[in-house]
């Protein structure tokens, strides 16, 4: 644990060391760490999944994927919220001198909720659109490393987050195919009034 | 300070909404769907409105706030981001159906899903649709 703990605190502060010696990646990186454009855009991406297909079956697998990704983002936050209950530990920047291009968060930095909720949706989308899933998956990596390099995450957080996004994610699959033919029920009725 | 976050960040989710299904739309050729004329013309302005609504939101204020100093908490982004997008799928929806009333009054049975928007608008297939299954009833 020690050993772990401090591989984390070594990573973040090489990372963090970095901050001022180029100032576009340091601008990129304050756009990119924010609440909202990696959150936003994958998003929209899980949106376009919903009407984006070449053929009506291609749509429907898409669109299991997408209830798969809701699903998991919805049980992830919780399972991260219950764990919060339990286990607390201080931010980067509480324990090291870093420079920040965030603002400091005062919940618990493990697990990260953002790689939680950033994975279960690549992961939801991957199980059933593979290349969709690959850039999802790079975007919500990218996510977490902007958060690292500025001090608000170490590397075990996020992987514990992501983690859990996944995790949860997988079982959510598992269930959509015990509950069939319910999904596909529910998918056909919305296609009725062309929604789905 | 949150009321004004939240609706800057309900415009920004509204219009790259609208900007991504004109994308679509236009790929995936549901003429249906479409606001413009002509699908390129869509796809371009629908990617103009995503960049556009990205950049005016973290161009005009700047937004790495905690929810304590004015951002938004994750269960109010995220009820923002379905409301906006919802009303970005409907008003698409709707406003299609108006300009492109024209399309599928050939009176053929519309495909079922959304599909049925390569050949007609939303409306149109929703009503042919729903005299299917009143007649059925």
């Amino acid at each position: 644990m020690e050993a772990l703990l401090s591989i984390d605190s070594a990573i973040v502060t090489w990372l963090n060391q970095w901050m001022g010696e180029w100032g576009v990646v340091d601008k990129a990186a304050e756009l990119v760490v924010s609440d909202y454009l990696v959150p936003t855009l994958m998003s929209l991406a899980l949106m376009s999944t919903w009407f984006l297909a070449r053929d009506p079956s291609d749509r429907a697998a898409n669109q299991k994927g997408v209830l798969v990704a809701l699903l998991g983002v919805g049980f992830s936050n919780l399972t991260v919220l219950i764990i919060n209950q339990f286990y607390f530990r201080d931010r980067p920047f509480v324990g090291h001198e870093l420079e920040m291009l965030f603002y400091q968060p005062t919940d618990s930095s493990f697990p990260a909720n953002p790689a939680a909720v950033a994975f279960a949706i690549a992961f939801g989308v991957f199980l059933y659109n593979r290349a969709l899933g690959v850039a999802l998956g790079g975007l919500a990596s990218l996510w977490v490393l902007s958060r690292m390099y500025s001090g608000v995450f170490y590397l075990s957080d996020g992987l514990g987050g992501a983690a859990i996004g996944v995790s949860i994610t997988y079982v959510f699959s598992l269930l959509m195919r015990l509950i069939e033919p319910l999904p596909t029920t529910v998918l056909s009725t919305m296609r009725r009034f062309h929604l789905a | 300070m949150v009321a004004s976050f939240s609706v800057d960040y309900f415009i920004l989710v509204y219009v790259a909404a609208m900007g991504v299904l004109q994308m679509i739309a236009s790929r995936r050729d549901l003429r249906g769907m479409l606001l413009f004329p002509a699908p390129s013309i869509a796809f371009l302005v629908g990617l103009c409105a995503v960049i556009a609504a990205f950049a005016w939101f973290f161009a005009s204020e700047p937004r790495n706030l905690s929810d304590t100093e004015g951002g938004l908490d994750g269960n109010r982004a995220a009820s923002m981001f379905s409301a906006a997008s919802s009303l970005a799928v409907f008003s698409t929806l709707v406003i299609s159906s108006l300009i492109n009333r024209s399309l599928g009054r050939d009176g053929q049975a519309p495909s079922p899903g959304l599909d049925a928007l390569g050949q007609t608008t939303y409306l149109r297939a929703l009503s042919g649709s729903l005299k299917g299954l009143w007649k059925r009833s």
